[in-house]
């Protein structure tokens, strides 16, 4: 009976699994076919099946758009996201958790409450603003306002407070200030928590979509996603190209995730956070 | 080296709880002070204060005659040695040891050498490339020891080191934190609530309950002259027996004291201490081991008891009894102010008794140790050479 129970438990996570995979599966195998096939074999499974391999796809995408350009800036903006997010983000964290002053529960319940506000509430404001500074078109415009994220301040502030008290009285007492005991005991005990912020504030980034929509105008500064968006306008709609733009999109998303795996489970078990 | 005092700190938390009340305590230079108390009375906050980690309510803490209240942790020169070790995980030993040095700004030679001296003192050697997580809990004790003696520091605080170790390597630890103590000469404070722990390290031993220091006195005056009933009860495993009785005379017209219908007769300086207490209601301590077998020496006077229990413990039998007159529940006296009975009296005997639980026996009492206190549970005291309390 148990093994029934087990065949079966596992027949229906295989079939889940396969509901996924599958249109990762389709994207992979479609980049790889000629472009009037795709749409042919579209709805059989005939679709799924590797059986003529060419990679003329690809080459069409990096002749039909500057992908180059594209993936330069997604990586740029994300990547400086990234990095000034895990130091502003990590320091306002530490001081929620463990620096002691007036007002620091009330404040910290208003960054909490900013974790509510989707950025489509706040984008025409936020366009004016901007428009206003003159940073239509450029990197920073990308940047800057995604810098502090209320989510990663408040996974620092949970991990935070995980770590035991005794770790930074040890340092106080050897002699250690505020601002060395962060970087020299705290950061390096909480390097999941980094892992975690890290991957999970490059997936949101890589994805983004509205805002540089809103704020830029052309190739030169615009990210991925409005690249492959430019396919659709771009006639003759061929799903051959769009599926290789999207397999070399995930591909570094995949690649980020695989590296920094064994910390983010860490992490994210650590802040008791589900992805 | 330094001495310490605290002149009449109190602690109060933000939600307006007490921890400490006006507490004064003196620690001489190089003087190896244990602060004893049940959980919660306060000796860690006090620990704390002194460190630098909690801040003073009131009072003044000085180190070497120089207020400490507003100076941060790395301006007083003391080491401390967390319950957890607190050793920083992601350094090696070596790193863990050299810290304090690194953030005294040290040359890498002095830093090389002292960690070195340390290591071999400790027995690190072998260890100082290990990190933390790959050391044993004895091993990590004597990194968090090392990295606190590594700077020479003025004070040594040390808050319930041994509690994480098993029995065995508590004991070990614990003569060697003795011997490392006694060899440098530093002035240490030294928290636990083990009393055992207390009255084998300590100079001298302050007890504390409720956030109030009790006594503070050498260990063996501390367990031959309690201050009062907490103190009575605290220090000793098991505590003293206490209580309730009052004035009475013998056949002969003597004062002596009622243990139920019998009367137990005093000594010349136990009578002159008691003469302000004649109708009055007092409490009298007799510790486990002045209780004996009746043929044993300096026994007095017998009773006779019922057996409860016996525990073996080898060397010794721990006999619980019931007696004419019904033990005293130090502790709960203590919280509430109530006289609450205690099930059994203990006595502590060198021979198995002939008797099992629920029979009667014949035990003797050694009166010249009894301790005496009055209704509000202080010490009465006792004229010097007398064999109880002054």
């Amino acid at each position: 009976m148990k093994r029934f129970w087990n065949v079966t438990t596992y027949l229906g996570l295989s079939l889940l699994a396969l509901l996924f995979v599958a249109p990762i599966g389709l994207m992979l195998v479609g980049s790889l076919k000629p472009d009037a096939r795709v749409l042919l074999e579209a709805g059989t499974l005939q679709a799924f099946l590797p059986d003529s391999v060419s990679l003329q796809n690809y080459s069409d995408v990096f002749q039909r758009v500057a992908f180059g350009r594209y993936l330069f800036n997604s990586f740029w903006i994300s990547g400086w996201i990234v990095a000034a997010g895990l130091v502003v983000n990590s320091m306002a964290g530490y001081a929620f958790a463990r620096l002691q002053w007036r007002g620091r529960d009330f404040i910290f319940m208003l960054v909490l409450m900013v974790m509510i506000v989707p950025l489509e509430a706040i984008a025409v404001p936020l366009f004016y603003q901007v428009t206003l500074f003159g940073w239509r078109d450029t990197y920073i415009v990308q940047i800057l306002p995604f810098i502090a994220n209320a989510f990663s301040i408040y996974l620092f502030h949970t991990f935070f407070l995980g770590l035991p008290r005794e770790l930074e009285e040890a340092a106080r007492i050897d002699g250690a200030g505020v601002w060395r005991s962060f970087v020299q005991i705290i950061v390096p005990n909480a390097k999941p928590a980094f892992a975690s912020v890290a991957i999970l504030t490059f997936l949101m980034q890589w994805g983004a979509f509205l805002w540089p929509l809103m704020v830029t105008s052309g190739p030169e500064v615009r990210p991925l996603p409005l690249g492959i968006a430019a396919f659709y306008t771009l006639p003759p709609l061929q799903w051959g190209d769009i599926f290789a733009f999207g397999v070399m999109m995930v591909a570094p998303v995949l690649v980020m995730f695989l590296l920094f795996q064994r910390w983010f489970v860490r992490g994210v078990a650590a802040t008791g956070v589900k992805g | 080296m330094a001495s310490v005092s605290f002149k009449n700190i109190a602690k109060v938390f933000d939600d307006g709880s007490r921890a400490v009340s006006d507490f004064n305590l003196e620690i001489n230079d190089g003087e190896l002070m244990v602060l004893v108390g049940p959980s919660g009375c306060g000796k860690s906050t006090l620990l704390r204060m002194l460190a630098g980690l909690e801040a003073v309510s009131e009072g003044e803490l000085c180190i070497d005659d120089q207020s400490v209240n507003d100076l941060t942790p790395q301006q007083r020169n003391i080491a401390m040695v967390f319950q957890n070790y607190a050793l920083y995980p992601h350094m090696t030993v070596r790193r863990n040891l050299e810290f304090p040095l690194r953030m005294m700004k040290r040359s890498k030679g002095e830093m090389g050498r002292r960690v070195a001296e340390v290591a071999q003192l400790l027995g690190l050697t072998s260890l100082l490339e290990r990190r933390p997580k790959q050391l044993s809990g004895g091993q990590r004790q004597r990194v968090a020891m090392g990295r606190a003696m590594v700077r020479e520091p003025r004070v040594f605080l040390l808050d319930e080191p041994l509690s994480n170790l098993d029995a065995k390597l508590r004991l070990q630890i614990r003569s060697e934190i003795a011997t490392l103590q006694r060899r440098m000469q530093t002035t240490t404070l030294y928290v636990t609530h083990d009393q055992v722990e207390a009255m084998t390290l300590g100079d001298r031993v302050a007890v504390i309950n409720r956030g109030r220091l009790q006594q503070v006195a050498a260990p063996q005056l501390l367990y031959e002259r309690p201050a009062n009933l907490f103190v009575a009860g605290f220090i000793g495993s098991p505590g003293m027996n206490v209580f309730r009785t009052a004035l009475a005379e013998d056949e002969n017209q003597r004062p002596a004291l009622q243990w139920g219908e019998q009367r137990l007769p005093l000594n010349a300086q136990q009578i002159t201490a008691l003469a302000g207490c004649q109708g009055q209601p007092l409490f009298a301590g007799l510790r486990p081991e002045a209780i004996r077998h009746p043929d044993a020496g300096g026994v007095v006077t017998t009773i006779s008891a019922r057996v409860e229990s016996v525990e073996a413990l080898g060397h010794e039998f721990l006999v619980y009894f019931r007696a004419a007159v019904s033990a005293l529940d130090t502790d709960r006296f203590y919280e509430t102010g109530e006289d609450a009975a205690r099930p059994a009296m203990v006595a502590r005997l060198a021979r198995r008794p002939q008797a099992d639980a629920g029979d009667s026996i014949a035990l003797g009492l050694v009166l010249d140790e009894l301790c005496f206190f009055d209704a509000r549970g202080m010490a009465i005291e006792l004229p010097a050479g007398s064999g109880g309390n002054p």
